[in-house]
């Protein structure tokens, strides 16, 4: 292989060949796995159409640093690339989840060119591409219209960039800059990360960096430049809010089980070592350790399938040896960006672990080009353990890998095409869009539409936002939207004639030439008259989702 | 300091005395004491069902401190025996399984014994290396059904490295054969108790929510154009493999041993060994990667030692993990011993400084923990 990658075009023509491949694999069917879009997806999609025809989001804030979409205040990146992806395409699901397609398409070719940065072999780029491009938490995260791979990308870029500048080139100091400090408008994970990363790059490439000062300052002095506008927005808007819903101190499990009331009041001492603060720091500890966890890495990692049961983890089985092969050659082999790797792969975890949530593999992304750093290492290192090995063997292990890998890669298409559509429709707020079209076209014939934001196969315990997807598929005029009365009273909100609210049947029976949107939670469906009942709406695995009900 | 080093038998002394104070507390404060208590397995064969008294429980955890401190004294010197006597002492993990009478406590004991026997017999110590492994071998087949598959295991693990004249000795197998046989004659004779208690232990692929989940995955699949690769990729032997291989790979996981993740007893928020040690214990793995020839006995034996908390339903299985203990009190154990003897760059000093401060921190924020919290997150489990 080293003997046909020797030349640089063919390196990168192998490049983009992988990343032809990979991008068939995040833009085939794009609009219809996941088999819906989510509740962010709709509102990141309309607030981005609201600025391609405002410039003001569904709020009226103009071009904002934080978009408060349903009161969790995303990060602008990404919804300014929609708006462009919908100035071309218009306002639909490809439209939402394109822009991720691209650019995580385009990372499998960064990928290589980092790797072949970080391991100074040109093997390496390609085994290294060529695992991202098959790899199912890439193609997930890829495939969905959410921040976390427009942050991942760029901070894969920063690195790039990073590592170029130690050669002493000013232009790698502005791209770092750039990349770096934009994936922190990306994703929230990366405004914790990328300023440590940062501080570690410094720390562990001291010596050289002493000799380009001049790009360092115009690095440090750029990223000053640019991170200003967010650490005020962060500092004195709403930003905050979000970390503090999010943080670890809000955790259910924390107060439920670890920092339950105590026998006695404790005084002195005790007080102190008894605390609560304590405790959580532990119980982060906890948290960021579970990332190790196979059954993260291996087994259900992705949550593309039911809770118990086998689906995809954020690495595939065939993947365990690779792991620790890599680990192993890590320490033992002479790795010039060894501690840069570590330090990733540490500092990369720790936002995701500061947060309430079990595993993420939303947030935990950003480990993603650690990770396969790792694999990727693991991979040549292994292969030439094997060549050295005789014939017979050598074939043996081969033959049992490659039966392997075809298995996991059979299982990974079987979950993500038949499996993840039928049991997590619901996640993804399945039915939704058809209910809505359907209301819409009735939309003349009644005063009001009543739309119930809570739904749900096993009980009414999800929450939708169905306004959103009201704006969203009936592409309302932003303009006309942000002018427009909103009736807000209590927990019901309403504009023209639709009207967000819990469906109470005792009294809404009466309330006539209205139209009800519900789930089957919404209404006694045994009691109803049939002629009311206008259309069923199911989900994938034919379990039904949502009713719609006129009362005339 | 090293002074101090070559006064092994107050060292000892001190460790069992912080053990048994350690204990003491934990059980003054903690009403476990002897809820994990089990008959032998040959008792439940002959439908017995006396327990092994709690006392048995505590000398054997005396022993298993003692014999561990000897092995790593052997093995790596007496720093390391010293070190990892400390770790069983003071852990956690050892403290609640003792108290809770856990089987698996004394069934190390024996393990333990197993290994001294093995060390005895390369060492030329014929006849006490023979003894040892005869009465550890019945002491382990007698008292639990899943150590007819981790001898076997661990005799085939080790088996390049034993002294074959061990195999030769028509006295060695004879006795064998002679002190097992009342055993298997009574497994003869009770096979339904033997399939129940195999059913008990071995309950790896009793899991209903997998099996319904692969029935789930293959009717999804059916109503599509992908059936005949489905019954290639889906079938429920290649599900249970998978489910055998990911069990197995999760006794790996650190988070198993440094957290809480995993529960001690099902509720305790101690973690079984603290969370500072990670830092001793990686830098000793990574060191025994470049002492291959002195640490290659311990790494062979561990997937051996696994096979208990593998097989369990739900594993990894703390009580059933007590049985690997050793390695990772040894490895920490290595992990400071090459920390003193290797040149210290800042970053190492760092390291290990905050790995000491964090092992204070949590054993302080553990003792009281015991006392204020663990009594009520017990009561909770209790409730459920």
């Amino acid at each position: 292989m080293s003997k046909l990658l020797e030349s640089r075009m063919t390196l990168i023509l192998v490049l983009l060949i992988i990343t032809l491949l990979g991008g068939i694999l995040r833009l085939t069917y794009l609009d219809k796995n996941p088999v819906s879009l989510s509740v962010d997806e709709a509102s990141i999609g309309y607030n981005a159409y609201s600025i391609l025809k405002t410039g003001k989001d569904e709020y009226g804030n103009f071009l904002p640093l934080s978009f408060k979409s349903l009161g969790d205040y995303k990060p602008p990146l990404y919804t300014y690339l929609v708006a462009v992806s919908e100035g071309v395409f218009g306002l639909n699901e490809f439209s939402v989840r394109l822009p991720s397609a691209i650019i995580g398409t385009f990372s499998i070719f960064l990928s290589g060119l980092l790797l072949l940065l970080l391991f100074g072999e040109k093997r390496y780029a390609v085994v290294g591409s060529l695992l991202v491009a098959i790899s199912a938490w890439h193609i997930h995260i890829s495939r969905l219209g959410w921040e976390y791979m427009t942050g991942t990308s760029l901070v894969v870029a920063g690195a790039f960039s990073l590592l170029k500048m130690l050669g002493g080139k000013w232009y790698w100091s502005v791209t770092a800059a750039l990349a770096l400090v934009l994936s922190m408008y990306a994703y929230h994970a990366q405004r914790l990360f990328v300023p440590l990363f940062i501080l570690s790059f410094l720390i562990l490439y001291r010596n050289q960096l002493i000799k380009i000062k001049k790009q360092v300052l115009i690095f440090l002095v750029l990223c000053a430049i640019l991170v200003t506008p967010l650490f005020l927005s962060v500092l004195l808007g709403p930003d905050k809010t979000r970390a503090q819903m999010t943080f670890i101190t809000k955790d259910v499990d924390f107060h439920r089980y670890v920092a339950v009331s105590p026998a006695y009041q404790p005084v002195g001492i005790s007080a102190f070592f008894g605390s609560e603060y304590l405790l959580l720091f532990f119980y982060w500890a906890r948290k960021l350790l579970a990332y190790f966890q196979p059954s993260f890495l291996f087994s259900n990692g992705l949550l593309l399938t039911v809770t118990g049961s086998y689906g995809l983890g954020v690495l595939y089985l065939f993947q365990v040896p690779l792991l620790i092969a890599g680990l192993v050659a890590l320490f033992k082999k002479h790795i010039t960006h060894r501690k840069l790797i570590i330090s990733w792969m540490l500092l990369g975890l720790l936002p995701a672990s500061l947060t309430i949530n079990e595993q993420h593999y939303g947030r935990s992304f950003i480990i993603f080009p650690a990770l396969i750093a790792i694999v990727t290492l693991g991979t040549v290192y292994l292969w030439d353990v094997i060549s050295k090995l005789k014939v017979f063997y050598r074939s043996a292990i081969v033959v049992i890998f490659t039966g392997l890998i075809i298995w996991n890669l059979i299982e990974a298409v079987l979950i993500y095409s038949i499996h993840f559509p039928r049991q997590k429709g619901e996640d993804f707020m399945e039915g939704t869009k058809q209910s809505v079209q359907y209301a819409l076209t009735l939309k003349d014939q009644y005063q009001d539409i009543i739309f119930d934001p809570v739904r749900g196969i096993d009980g009414p315990f999800i929450v939708n936002a169905p306004h959103i997807y009201v704006l969203f598929y009936s592409q309302y005029d932003p303009a006309a939207y942000l002018k427009i009365p909103k009736r807000i009273e209590g927990e019901s909100y309403g504009f023209d004639k639709f009207t967000i609210r819990k469906i109470d049947w005792v009294k809404d029976q009466y309330k006539e030439h209205t139209l009800f949107v519900g789930s089957p939670w919404s209404f006694p469906l045994n009691s109803l008259s049939q002629e009311k009942i206008l259309k069923k709406i199911y989900l994938s695995n034919g379990k039904l989702a949502l009713v719609i009900v006129a009362n005339d | 300091m090293k002074s101090y080093f070559n006064k092994i038998p107050f060292f000892l002394i001190t460790i069992t005395v912080i053990g048994v104070l350690l204990r003491i507390y934990t059980l003054y404060f903690l009403r476990i004491d002897n809820i994990n208590l089990a008959p032998p397995f040959f008792l439940e064969l002959i439908n017995k069902t006396q327990v092994l008294p709690p006392a048995v429980i505590y000398i054997s955890s005396l022993a298993n401190l003692l014999i561990i401190f000897w092995l790593g004294q052997k093995l790596f010197g007496s720093r390391v025996g010293i070190l990892a006597a400390f770790l069983y002492s003071s852990s956690p993990w050892i403290i609640y399984a003792d108290i809770s009478g856990s089987i698996y406590i004394f069934l190390l004991l024996w393990l333990l014994s197993f290994f001294v026997g093995i060390v005895s017999v390369q060492a030329s110590k014929w006849y006490i290396g023979m003894f040892l492994i005869l009465i550890s071998t019945a002491f382990l087949l007698y008292d639990s059904l899943l150590m007819l598959f981790v001898l076997p295991a661990l005799f085939l693990s080790i088996y390049p490295y034993l002294n074959k004249n061990l195999f030769r000795s028509k006295f060695f197998i004879m006795s064998l054969v002679i002190i097992l046989l009342p055993l298997f004659l009574a497994m003869l004779k009770n096979l339904t108790g033997v399939k129940n208690i195999l059913n008990n232990e071995v309950s790896l692929f009793s899991n209903v929510g997998l099996l319904n989940a692969v029935n789930q995955f293959r009717g999804e699949t059916d109503q599509t154009n992908l059936a005949v690769v489905a019954k290639l990729a889906e079938n429920r032997y290649l599900y249970f493999t998978k489910h055998a291989i990911l069990n197995f790979l999760k006794n790996f996981a650190p988070v198993v041993y440094f957290t809480s993740e995993f529960k001690l007893l099902n509720f305790s928020f101690s973690p079984p060994i603290l969370f500072g040690f990670i830092i001793p214990f990686f830098w000793g793995l990574r060191k025994s990667l470049n002492l291959l020839k002195r640490t290659k006995f311990l790494l062979l034996i561990i997937p051996a030692l696994l096979i208990p908390s593998t097989v369990s339903k739900s594993a990894p299985d703390l009580l059933r993990l007590i049985i690997v203990s050793p390695v990772i009190f040894y490895a920490i154990a290595l992990g400071f011993e090459h920390y003193d003897q290797t040149p210290k760059t800042p970053a190492l000093r760092v390291l290990f400084t905050s790995a000491v401060l964090l092992v204070i921190l949590q054993s302080l924020v553990t003792v009281v923990d015991i006392s204020l919290r663990e009594p009520v997150r017990f009561m909770q489990i209790l409730g459920k």
